[in-house]
């Protein structure tokens, strides 16, 4: 069962496609990343899940609901922060609270107590008069009080200095230990989301570029590293699932993305007999590096 | 509802300082309005006018109602994709009542209630406080339908204001201009009255339905291009109907004549009394087109009543009977068959007239042509119609509204600072009053509603109450002498009038710029203040007409301006 399940989606800002085909599937319960450059579509994407964009082509569905009919009870049971969400900065934190507690049924006083606590929020403070790292807290905490089905953070470290993000992820763990929730959350910054996420998705160019589990992700890349004996070149073509080709006097490294221990080992003796390799695990911040190189490789040679 | 009532409670936090400032402008306006009925009558007429133009000034700063609504609506914006609301469980539907109870609480309910003392305190009924509310409550929708036009469907106070307005701006010039030029091209005189009337009230309907339906149709779809295109789609309809539109709608008589009912009110629909008898007009003076007035001409008609009771009952008073014109139509029938409405001021020429039962100077008191029962008319002609008249001489009927005054006491009055007299509404008070050498000065500070409605028809048709006037007189009940209105001043505030006027009172006929003479003095002393009471006797209308005017033409009043 997918907590949210894009199909075909394709959007257009006049002539210029941010989103192009995008097939997408957050399964429920999991913690999903959807990691991207800066305009890589992650924004729209989820802008398209929550009903703010229509889509140029293509259906979302999110909690089995088409998102274009997305009514107050679907948004009861969805929780959005945004870096972009236009708080009513006027309103202290308690305000806050107070202003949203009638719309949600499912509005838990004891968990927004202890997450007012949790957070450090001071409840009398107006938001105008908050720290961006607060002002995100303040939102997190008006998103989860009603233990929402679905939580969608869009770019939430943005902006953030290391103890307010460190601050927040923080939160947003202990947080989904509280419930059984589907976590969304956008952004480019990949440390961050590897604590967080058991699901990764990768946008460039707005389209997809892979979606699975992390455990799969971080299983299938590693850093190769070759020690050459000779000076030889490499013998026949190189797969293409070698990213990031880096050569230098008797040593070569790259990026397998496609790591099986025997079949990689038995690829490199193909093509380097005399050679001793190091295969090395990525963290995700160092594939999503790769895989962005890669992707600039090929735009390179495409235009060349 | 609750969570409807909830967004409201909301919005009000949200604006409550401004929301603040709003009602203390009402307030000191209203605060105004009690120093001048209050005042001791020794501030003279400049205060009186100081405290008018701050009184004005107050009533501008409740336009501030235009920036509160797009605050409002901005609160919760309609447009873009980062407003808080957009991802919370609260639909447009729900967003668009909350605001519409918040625009109706706050500048609907609020400004009436805030008001209502202030009517109370004037002495206004039911039917009186009904109509002031509607009123109230109207003037403020207008405001905020002017804020409801661009608010929902664009970012930001700067590209509101400006958009609202270059609307504002830009659909009356290009109605004007292409008017203009579409006379100068087909050497036309343009639509007539009526069907410029039609024009605009379609082009205000039109006007209201885009604005609400594009408010509408934004909260509930949050499409904005196309609102937008809605409210760009009115504006050229209103353009076009207000340039080609053909029909006159009778919108302006359809009033006109609601007006007269509800003037007629507790007179509804009476025949003249059976012992007037009306005569049919005796000559017309036609002047224009130019002079004065521009290019519209005059038609002055004249016509007689006989019956009318013109015994003095006090002596050097006018006539027991008074008869006020309050309004009038009047219709031309050409040669031709054509029948043309034309527009009748009534209430110049009879109305001033009848007003004047003070004692009469004394040149005017030999001018027989002030005898009981000969009234004057006067009619304005469009320029097309006042240059027929030079070959062509039409019959002509008139519908005279009058209302019958009957002379009821004659009381004197103390003068002395604080006399007062009310009736409903309506009061008289002598704020001050002292004598100078031959001369009494009095204040008197009236008041009276003044209602929008009263107005529509371009001018108070009917003032209710009686007619009461100040006079001095001697021992034995004689009025005497003569007054001269040193200074007039009037002002509107909350639907209320409220007048200062200043006159001089002499037992003498002598010029004022005169040196007092000791016999002046002692007539002064000698003579006491009366009140002359006229009350409605009754209200009619009365058809006159006459099947061949003889018509004179006379030379439009020169035009000296530059």
């Amino acid at each position: 069962m997918n907590a949210i399940e894009l199909t075909s989606i394709t959007h257009r800002y006049w002539r210029t496609e941010a989103l192009h085909d995008l097939t997408l599937a957050v399964p429920e319960g999991s913690v999903f990343a959807l990691l991207g450059a800066n305009g890589a579509g992650k924004t729209t994407a989820i802008k398209v899940m929550m009903n703010l964009l229509r889509p140029s082509a293509g259906v979302a569905r999110v909690l089995g609901t088409d998102s274009s009919r997305l009514g107050e009870s679907d948004f009861a049971r969805i929780g959005y922060v945004s870096e972009n969400q236009q708080l009513p900065l006027w309103m202290t934190v308690r305000q806050l609270l107070d202003y949203c507690r009638p719309f949600y049924p499912t509005w838990d006083p004891a968990l927004e107590g202890k997450l007012l606590a949790q957070f450090d929020l001071p409840s009398d403070r107006k938001l105008k008069h908050l720290s961006r790292g607060m002002l995100m807290k303040a939102a997190l905490l008006s998103s989860l009080a009603y233990r929402p089905q679905l939580l969608v953070l869009d770019e939430p470290f943005s902006g953030l200095d290391p103890l307010a993000r460190d601050d927040f992820v923080r939160g947003v763990l202990e947080a989904s230990e509280l419930g059984q929730w589907t976590v969304l959350v956008s952004s480019h910054d990949v440390e961050e989301v590897e604590r967080l996420a058991d699901h990764v998705a990768l946008l460039e160019g707005g389209r997809l570029k892979f979606s699975e589990t992390t455990e799969s992700l971080l299983g299938r890349f590693r850093r190769m590293e070759v020690d050459l004996n000779s000076t030889a070149a490499p013998a026949g073509d190189l797969p293409k699932s070698w990213l990031d080709w880096q050569a230098s006097a008797g040593r070569v490294a790259f990026v397998e993305s496609a790591y099986a221990t025997e079949r990689t080992e038995q690829a490199c003796r193909e093509r380097f007999p005399d050679a001793t390799v190091r295969a090395h695990p990525m963290s995700l911040r160092e594939i999503f590096i790769s895989l962005a190189r890669a992707g600039r490789e090929v735009v390179r040679s495409s235009a060349a | 509802m609750s969570l409807t009532w909830h967004i409201v409670k909301k919005d009000l936090r949200a604006l409550k300082w401004p929301l603040g400032f709003w009602v203390l402008v009402i307030v000191a306006k209203l605060g105004i309005g009690a120093m001048l009925l209050n005042a001791d009558g020794t501030e003279g007429v400049n205060w009186f006018l100081k405290m008018d133009i701050l009184a004005r000034m107050l009533a501008g700063f409740e336009f501030v109602s235009f920036l509160l609504t797009a605050a409002l609506i901005h609160g919760d914006p309609l447009v873009g994709t980062t407003a808080f609301w957009m991802t919370r469980p609260i639909s447009g539907a729900r967003l668009l009542r909350a605001k519409l109870c918040w625009l109706g609480l706050v500048f609907g309910l609020l400004p009436v209630l805030v008001t209502l003392p202030w009517w109370l305190g004037c002495g206004y009924g039911p039917h009186e406080i009904a109509w002031a509310a509607a009123e109230t409550a109207a003037i403020h929708a207008a405001v905020v339908l002017l804020g409801l036009m661009w608010s929902p469907v664009v970012q930001g106070y700067g590209r509101f204001l400006m958009w609202t307005i270059v609307t504002l701006f830009a659909v009356p010039t290009l109605v004007g201009s292409i008017i203009q030029g579409l006379n100068h091209l087909l050497q036309s005189q343009g639509p007539s009255d009526p069907v410029m009337a039609a024009r605009m009230t379609l082009g205000g309907g039109i006007a209201v339905a885009a604005i609400l339906g594009a408010m509408i149709h934004q909260y509930l779809t949050l499409r904005t291009r196309r609102s937008i295109t809605l409210l760009a789609g009115s504006a050229g309809l209103i353009v076009l109907v207000g340039v080609a539109w053909p029909w006159a709608l009778n919108i302006d008589a359809r009033v006109k004549t609601w007006l007269r009912q509800r003037a007629a009110g507790e007179w509804p629909a009476a025949a003249a009394p059976a012992d007037l008898k009306f005569s049919s007009f005796r000559y017309a003076e036609v002047s224009g087109p130019g002079g004065r007035n521009g290019t519209a001409g005059k038609l002055r008609l004249d016509w007689d009543v006989e019956g009318l009771d013109i015994r003095r009952p006090v002596s050097g008073g006018t006539w027991a009977q008074l008869l006020q014109s309050y309004d009038g139509e009047c219709s031309l029938r050409w040669p031709d068959g054509n029948v043309e409405p034309v527009q009748a001021r009534a209430r110049s020429g009879t109305g001033s007239r009848m007003d004047f039962i003070g004692p009469l100077p004394a040149n005017l008191e030999q001018a027989q042509d002030l005898a009981a029962g000969h009234f004057t008319t006067q009619v304005d002609l469009m320029p097309a119609v006042a240059e027929r008249f030079a070959n062509e001489v039409p019959a002509c009927t008139l519908t005279a509204h009058l209302r019958l005054m009957q002379f009821e006491s004659v009381t004197p009055v103390s003068p002395t600072s604080g006399a007062y007299h009310a009736t409903g509404s309506t009061s008289e008070r002598i704020a001050h009053a002292e004598k100078t050498g031959e001369e009494l000065e009095i204040v008197f500070i009236r008041r009276a509603a003044s209602l929008g409605v009263d107005y529509l028809g371009g001018g108070v048709l009917a003032p209710p109450g009686p007619i009461i006037r100040y006079h001095l007189a001697n021992k034995e009940r004689r009025l005497v002498g003569m007054y001269q209105q040193i200074d007039h001043r009037e002002t509107r505030i909350g639907t209320v009038g409220i007048s200062w006027q200043t006159l001089a009172y002499r037992a003498s006929n002598r010029p004022r710029a005169a040196r007092p003479t000791l016999e002046a003095i002692n007539a002064l002393n000698d003579a006491e203040l009366v009140a002359v009471t006229y009350r409605e006797v009754a209200r009619f209308s009365q058809e006159i007409r006459s099947d061949a005017l003889q018509v004179r033409r006379v030379d439009p009043i020169p035009d000296h301006r530059p």
